[in-house]
């Protein structure tokens, strides 16, 4: 399996709490990579027709929320989706441990994981 | 820019477009909601669909094709990004600032006015067959008209300034508005979005008076209160009862940014006066009058008051224009015309330009095409990827042209100030066009393809092995390529001659304005403009005395060097005019007594304005409404009737034949009251204010330095004298002067920059097809040189070929301007369309460029060397 981009890897991440539509994983996006990633509407919606075809995410039959605008369009992860969040996840942990264990990260530079909600 | 949007959403591959694009639009509307720079936001948001339209997952290979063609069309331009960006960069300025010019042109120009039926409304005026000058119109010469069977419906207005509030703690405000006819609103086809417009009943003497507002006022003045509509307002100090709120776009550009709107009123006495012309009058035809019925039916009218009432109308005709054409003098649309006329010259500037590059490009690699053709490549294929290539520098070029465009009209916008924009269309703010930049895109894309394609047509035409072995593309199309370019190039210069000098004529013009002298001294001088109030001053004696004070008080203020008043200041709008008669000369027939400007003025006028005095003396405080009564009249009204004579000693009668006779005690040098056409001074006559009292009037002051830090303390010593009046803006006269010449300016920058242009396009077009000719001819150059020819001579060779296109360019460039420079009689001041120095100097900086920009290519030549030139390939 070739390890997904890291906007792909971002859009399944907010998708792994809750279904949303497109501008609110767009703002998850944000968030969760606090500005360090910023994709413009093209390429948001490139991924997600990537992802769609590749049955990682699907469009949801069921509303999250039912205050939201009924015309919008939900998406929601897929099993093989989550299994693929899972497995980039798993990779990108050893990943890190291999950082920490080479001292990458020098002590200038605490880590910066707030808790987000 | 939506609708760019909307469009380029329509490179992506079918399948996304239709499950992602309306989605994807709406994304985009709501993330723009948080952007703080939009324009970088957005020029980030179509870069962005550019390249997911290229990298998006393709189902079918249908599409591939095309994917692969843009790849490669993306990577040969930025591996040689000189040309791509040239071209990019021309086709970003020509077409959005043509794009520019039409939305402009489109939003205060063709669009028509947002009234009900605006083709069926009249300005409709006066003239004076006799003195040659238009007027407005008299009371009882409205109520005549209004029995005409052509109109529908014949509504008045005149402009009028209101004190607004006061009378408790908050400062009265000046503003503009209008008294009107009741059924001014209802002729427009103007509803009230609160409340009503007014009533037939409210339009008669001695009614209740009440007031519509505006909705700008009525939200910034009294905060939108809805409960306003009833209650009573001060107006002028009196009492009136709020009618009605206008809708927030409407605009009446002929009045300026009116808030206030009171009935007309007229009393009986004013309702039977024919003789004062004073309305300004709006009519509306029947549905099917057309404008020439409706003039005949005007001219007919005239014809019978003439006869009816000789005294007051003999030789009195009435004219009509439609309304969309009386706002568009006041505009300037010639202006907007011109400008646009102008950016077409720079789009076909830039259209050969492009053609020009693509061409020279195309022809190059003729090599490369032959290869393709002989590895087997369709006809279509090696098409359709030259195709591709230049699709993808005009969709560069086109997002490029819409910044410019925004740019341009912010800028446009911007640079008009406050004062005039008022009496400009929507408050001089417009849109761009975007209908007008597919329109440029599309003139510039056909020219791209014509002259891009031509030469791929032709090589997959030519004999390839001819092709391949000739090796650097001189094959058939060499020399009808350079036909070709040079024709253009021709062009090209031709249109940046005729741009040129439309330009320099402008600079010149501009150049005479900021040279003219006004006649008196405009550094440092300030004027207030002051109405007190009937109320507190039923004496106009005591209004001047109250004005005396201030201006004593003002004159001791530290900085203020001299202080004076007078009814009316140069450059700040009306200027007042009455008829005279000169004693002991036969009485000319009643419609031919002469009038002069006049101007009730304080003695210490004449040295605060620093106007020289010629003769006699200037006015004094001896001067009052006791004294025998005097004038100081100018050096014009002199020549003009008591020519090789001395005026002071001679008495005329004003206003009446039989009013009290005046004394002229001095003659001033004539001073100028506005710049523009046919702004010479004419007679002008100064009375003292004392004389002539009058609640309205203009301090005057100079100052030492800069005046804008004194304008508190002149407030406040204004209302040490009456807290009750409402004192306005404070401006320096030198600003009120330089806004009143905004138009030439607003002109002169954009077609000064445009010919700018236009210049160094024309130089860079040269430039190319004199280097392209250079390499083309380097083996020619090397046998030449091999065979004895020196150095300079084939440096002359190339610059005679250079001549000769120039010299053709600048003929028929000249030839054309002399045809078109009268269109700008218009906008020129004291400049003839025809001024030879800046024909010849156009001429003459232009071929000083252009030998500048072929003198490198013909250094170039000069100093090949002869062996690797006949290696050359």
């Amino acid at each position: 399996m070739t390890p997904l981009t890291p906007l792909s890897y971002h859009i399944l991440l907010a998708l792994a709490d809750e279904d949303r539509h497109g501008y609110a994983i767009l703002k998850e996006v944000l968030a969760q990579s606090q500005g360090g990633l910023q994709p413009g509407t093209g390429a948001l919606y490139t991924s997600i027709q990537r992802l769609v075809d590749e049955g990682h995410i699907e469009v949801a039959t069921r509303r999250a929320n039912s205050g939201d605008d009924p015309r919008r369009r939900y998406y929601r992860l897929t099993e093989e989706g989550r299994s693929a969040l899972a497995v980039e996840t798993g990779r990108l942990t050893e990943l890190l441990s291999v950082a920490r264990r080479k001292r990458v990260l020098t002590p200038m530079r605490p880590a910066t994981t707030r808790a987000r909600s | 820019m939506h609708g760019l949007y909307r469009f380029l959403l329509r490179l992506l591959p079918e399948r996304m477009r239709a499950t992602f694009a309306d989605e994807m639009e709406q994304v985009l509307r709501e993330r723009l909601h948080d952007q703080r720079r939009p324009s970088f936001f957005w020029v980030r948001e179509i870069g962005g669909l550019l390249r997911a339209a290229i990298a998006a997952p393709r189902e079918t290979q249908a599409f591939s094709g095309w994917t692969s063609d843009i790849r490669a069309a993306v990577r040969a331009h930025t591996r040689h990004p000189k040309f791509p960006l040239l071209a990019i960069a021309m086709l970003a300025i020509g077409i959005g600032g043509c794009t520019a010019m039409f939305s402009m042109l489109n939003a205060w120009v063709l669009n028509p006015l947002p009234f009900d039926a605006p083709d069926r409304l009249l300005f409709v005026t006066t003239f004076d067959t006799v003195r040659g000058w238009d007027d407005q119109i008299s009371p009882a010469d409205l109520e005549d008209m209004r029995r005409d069977p052509e109109f529908e419906a014949i509504s008045a207005w005149s402009n009028q300034n209101y004190n607004v509030g006061g009378g408790g703690p908050a400062e009265p405000q000046r503003v503009k508005g209008a008294r009107v006819s009741s059924n001014f609103f209802r002729v427009l086809g103007v509803e009230a979005v609160l409340g009503r417009t007014f009533l037939a009943e409210e339009d008669q003497p001695g009614a209740a008076r009440s007031v519509i507002l505006s909705h700008e006022f009525w939200e910034t003045h009294f905060l939108g209160d809805r409960a306003l509509i009833g209650r009573t307002i001060l107006l002028d100090d009196e009492p009136v009862t709020v009618a009605g709120v206008l809708p927030a776009h409407f605009q009446f550009t002929l009045v300026g940014r009116a808030h206030v709107y009171t009935p007309l009123a007229l009393s009986i006495a004013q309702r039977n006066n024919r003789e004062s012309r004073w309305l300004s009058v709006l009519a509306r035809t029947k549905a099917g009058v057309s404008l020439v019925r409706a003039k005949e039916a005007l001219s007919a009218l005239a014809k019978s008051l003439e006869e009816r009432y000789p005294a007051s109308n003999s030789k009195i005709g009435i004219q009509a224009i439609l309304l969309a054409d009386e706002i568009g003098k006041h505009q300037g649309n010639q202006v907007v015309w011109v400008c646009f006329g102008l950016t077409i010259f720079v789009l076909l500037i830039v259209c050969s330009n492009v053609a020009n590059l693509v061409l020279a490009k195309s022809v190059e690699r003729q090599k490369e095409m032959a290869v393709r053709f002989a590895m087997g490549a369709s006809r279509f294929r090696v098409i359709r990827q030259m195709l591709v290539e230049h699709l993808v520098l005009f969709v560069a070029g086109a997002a490029g042209s819409a910044l410019v465009a925004l740019y341009i009209t912010r800028w446009v916008t911007s640079a008009i100030p406050y004062e005039v924009r008022q009496y400009l269309r929507d408050y001089a703010y417009f849109p761009v066009d975007f209908k007008a930049l597919l329109f440029s895109l599309a003139i510039a894309l056909l020219t791209g393809i014509l002259f891009g394609l031509a030469p791929a047509l032709e090589g997959s035409r030519a004999d390839l092995n001819y092709a391949l072995k000739e090796g650097s593309g001189r094959g058939s199309t060499g020399r009808r390529g350079r036909w070709i370019r040079n024709t253009l190039v021709g062009g090209e210069i031709a249109l940046a001659t005729a741009l040129l000098v439309a330009g320099a004529l402008l600079v010149q013009s501009m150049k005479h304005i900021w040279r003219s002298d006004a006649g008196f001294n405009t550094a440092g001088l300030v004027s207030v403009e002051l109405s007190l109030s009937r109320k507190g001053y039923a004496e106009p004696a005591k209004a001047t005395r109250a004005i005396e004070t201030m201006v004593g008080r003002i004159g001791t203020l530290p900085g203020v060097t001299s202080a004076s008043a007078a009814q009316y200041v140069p450059f700040t709008g009306s200027y007042g005019g009455i008829s005279f008669w000169i004693e002991g000369r036969p009485a000319p027939p009643p419609n031919e007594v002469p009038t002069t400007r006049y101007n009730p003025v304080l003695p210490g006028y004449f040295r605060t304005m620093q106007i020289g005095l010629i003769a006699g003396r200037e006015l004094s405080e001896h001067d009052d409404a006791t004294a025998p009564r005097v004038a100081i009249v100018n050096d014009v009204f002199v020549r003009r009737h008591w020519p090789g004579e001395s005026a002071v000693g001679k008495r005329i009668r004003l206003d009446k034949r039989d009013s009290e006779p005046v004394e002229i005690v001095g003659v001033v040098k004539a001073v100028k009251t506005f710049f523009g056409a046919n702004d010479t001074p004419s007679r002008q006559l100064y009375v003292p204010l004392r004389q002539a009292a009058s609640r309205r009037s203009n301090l005057i002051m100079r100052t030492g330095g800069d005046p804008t830090g004194l304008t508190s303390a002149i407030r406040s010593e204004i209302h040490a004298v009456d807290g009750n009046v409402p004192v306005p803006a404070i401006r320096p006269l030198a600003t009120v002067i330089e806004e009143s010449v905004t138009p030439f300016v607003v002109t002169t920058q954009m077609v000064g920059a445009f010919s700018l242009l236009a210049l160094v396009l024309a130089a860079t077009g040269l430039y190319a097809v004199m280097s392209w000719s250079v390499t083309q001819r380097t083996r020619e150059l090397g046998i030449r040189m091999a065979l004895g020819a020196a150095s300079g001579d084939v440096a002359r060779m190339v610059l005679r070929r250079a001549a000769v296109l120039v010299a053709v360019g600048l003929v028929l460039g000249l030839g054309a301007a002399l045809s078109i420079t009268g269109l700008l009689k218009l906008v020129l001041y004291e400049v003839s369309p025809r001024d030879p120095l800046v024909f010849g100097g156009v001429a003459l900086t232009l071929a000083v460029v252009a030998f500048a920009a072929s003198y490198l290519p013909a250094r170039r030549a000069a100093r090949l060397d002869p062996v690797t030139a006949l290696r050359h390939e």
